[in-house]
């Protein structure tokens, strides 16, 4: 039994030890780590869509991702092409940082610019090289491995980058995923070599492993220090090393779009707003209210789709300025058809009192969906404000009244008699059923979207 | 089982590295991310962000946007099923002390950047929202209750047939906070980028 994983283990670590094991490991993990963040959404529920919404940009990061898993894999069974693989490897590491979630937060470019640089550096060992070595297979080192600390202890084999690479970057600078491989490596069984290595290699290999790690505190750490100096920008306690601490400097060369400030890419300057693209046969506004006959129809805003998901508004009161009834209006919905609405313009309308709405959507064979509820103390329509509904009720004062596109002239015709001549209508306890709103502003109080 | 023996039966050569070959290959890609790092900072250069598969606090002081649609959906939420989502697509934004803080194992990694004065500039902004929060809002040429699948503000983002969605040429929303499952983004420019481990936003 002990024979049987002492064999295997051996093999492995043979296996291990004939290419540049580590540095194709610290690829693959690079690799995932960088596929990972984009995706993980993804692999959980193998959600088509969100592959969509992660487009280009989520693409470059699987892309670099899966490149980097190829190097590492390709660096282990092609070892003799390493150098390439491992520049490779170190270009896609750069490359993430702008191309993929800063490099996947730091920490997959840093394990791919290590891992690539080990795979290059990495040679198989040549006798000739490796003028240090003494006796092999000291028997005095057998026993509990080498000392902590001792690396002149270890052998040419795990002084090869099992430690230098990990340790190289163990610090804590690049995280969780770091851990790993470092405590595979001696909890893996290394039987101490028992051969001896200078202590001048063991100070080289630190210098090397100290170099990344200088030359970024001092990129970072320098102007980093400058920036709070100058301003009091985040408190360096916050910092990780140094390094992802990062400077603050002068705002200047930011490219900002500014917003552009126009209605004009609103859609509803194109059409359903726009007062004048109405019904033809009623003015657009006035207070006509549906006397001139009892029956009216109503054109829709030509690009105007209505959804058809269960929608209420509700508010403690509504003001509704320079209000007119411009009759039943067929409106086309999503799935094709149309359905009937009642249309009404306004030059404003201004919902208070508590305003809530909600949208229940997305329920599958008889469940019930999600509702979308939104909150918001007061929320401001004005210009062109045109008001689709199948359903509106509302109290004028004493008197409830619940419009419907069948009753609606009949209705308001009855309300009209004891407002006449009021430009400005204010209903209270108003509730709206699937409303379709166009204006040219809409501003909202306090707003809350959840779900409920 | 001694390493004696070990020796006997393996390969007679393992391999090692050559520190000199790794300092000239690691120096020069570490300086160059430095300068990356730099110039991403600087807010010079945009960077490509996308997170998903977890939920997430993004805060801003402030959110500009130019073409808005907004509508309902849904994400997978790992091992509790699917996670109904507000989503909302920006064609073109700029947040004002935006932060974000995504908790990665037991750590909460924090996002900062946009507080020097310069926001935070997006493209193509795509963000799925559990809840959405602001102290005000404001939008121009705003159609509510129009049909998720005819949405146009942001270019193939849209929802499904039947579904409610709104849109709005503009949007302003002050003091913004969300939890969000979904981050998505054409480029971002991250001036004053600034990340740390532990704390939250505020």
């Amino acid at each position: 039994m002990a024979e049987v994983r002492s064999a295997s283990r051996h093999s492995w670590r043979a296996w291990r030890q004939t290419r540049p094991f580590w540095g194709g490991l610290l690829l693959v993990l690079a690799g995932i780590e960088l596929i990972g963040i984009p995706l993980s959404g993804v692999l959980g529920h193998g959600a088509v869509r969100l592959v969509i919404y992660i487009g280009i940009g989520g693409v470059f990061g699987v892309l670099i991702g899966a490149l980097l898993v190829a190097c590492g894999v390709a660096v282990w069974v092609n070892a003799g092409h390493r150098q390439f693989y491992g520049i490779a490897g170190v270009l896609l590491g750069i490359l993430s940082f702008p191309a993929s979630n800063l490099g996947g937060f730091f920490i997959g470019m840093l394990l791919a610019i290590v891992g690539g640089s080990i795979a290059f550096a990495w040679a198989p060992a040549e006798p000739a090289e490796q003028p240090s070595v003494s006796v092999p297979g000291q028997p005095g080192h057998d026993g509990p491995g080498p000392l902590p600390g001792d690396l002149a202890d270890a052998g040419p084999e795990r002084s090869g980058l099992t430690d230098l690479g990990l340790a190289d970057t163990d610090p804590g600078d690049v995280g969780p995923g770091e851990t790993g491989p470092r405590d595979a490596g001696p909890a893996d069984g290394f039987p101490p070599a028992g051969t001896a290595v200078s202590w001048g290699r063991g100070q080289r290999m630190l210098a090397v492993a100290a170099m990344p790690l200088v030359l970024l505190a001092v990129a970072l750490g320098a102007p980093g220090a400058r920036a709070a100096a100058a301003a009091p920008a985040g408190p360096s306690g916050t910092c990780i090393l140094g390094i992802l601490c990062l400077p603050s400097p002068s705002p200047s060369s930011s490219p900002s779009p500014s917003p552009s400030p126009g209605q004009s890419t609103g859609p509803s300057s194109t059409g359903p707003a726009a007062p004048t693209s109405s019904s033809g046969t009623t003015p657009p506004t006035g207070r006509s209210k549906g006397k001139r006959s009892a029956r009216r129809r109503a054109s829709a805003g030509s690009g105007l789709v209505a959804a058809t998901a269960t929608s209420v508004i509700k508010a403690g009161s509504a003001t509704l300025d320079d209000l007119a009834y411009q009759g039943a209006a067929s409106v086309r919905v999503g799935h094709g058809g149309t359905v009937r609405m009642m249309k009404f313009t306004a030059s404003s309308v201004t919902l208070a009192g508590g305003v809530t709405a909600s949208v229940t959507q997305g329920g599958t064979g008889g469940e019930p969906g999600a509702t979308t509820v939104t909150t918001s103390p007061s929320l401001a329509f004005s210009g062109s404000v045109v008001l689709y509904a199948t359903q509106l009720s509302g109290c004028l004062g004493p008197l409830c009244v619940t419009l419907t596109p069948g009753n609606a002239v009949a209705v308001l015709l009855r309300l009209a008699s004891g407002v006449t001549g009021e430009l400005t209508l204010t209903l209270t306890h108003v509730v709206t059923d699937q409303p379709l709103v166009t204006a040219r502003a809409l501003q909202a109080g306090a707003l809350r979207i959840s779900f409920g | 089982m001694s390493a004696a023996r070990h020796r006997t039966l393996g390969p007679p050569a393992g391999g090692r590295v050559r520190w000199k070959l790794l300092a000239a290959v690691m120096l020069p890609a570490v300086a160059i991310a430095a300068i990356l790092i730099g110039l991403t900072a600087q807010g010079a250069i945009a960077a490509n962000v996308s997170v998903s598969g977890q939920q997430f606090l993004v805060t801003a002081t402030q959110l500009n946007g130019t073409g808005f649609e907004q509508f309902g959906s849904d994400v997978s939420a790992g091992s509790s099923g699917t996670q109904p989502v507000i989503v909302s697509g920006i064609g073109s934004a700029t947040l004002d002390d935006l932060c974000q803080a995504v908790k990665a194992g037991p750590l909460t990694m924090r996002l900062t950047a946009g507080s020097s004065g310069t926001p935070v500039s997006a493209s193509n902004l795509i963000v799925d929202a559990s809840s959405l929060a602001g102290s005000s809002a404001t939008f121009h040429g705003i159609t509510i209750g129009q049909d998720a699948s005819t949405l146009t503000a942001t270019p193939g983002t849209a929802g499904s047939a039947g579904g409610f969605g709104e849109q709005a040429g503009t949007i302003t929303i002050d003091n913004l906070v969300q939890h969000t499952w979904l981050t998505t983004a054409g480029t971002f420019t991250l001036p004053g980028l600034h990340l740390s481990f532990g704390g939250s936003c505020p």
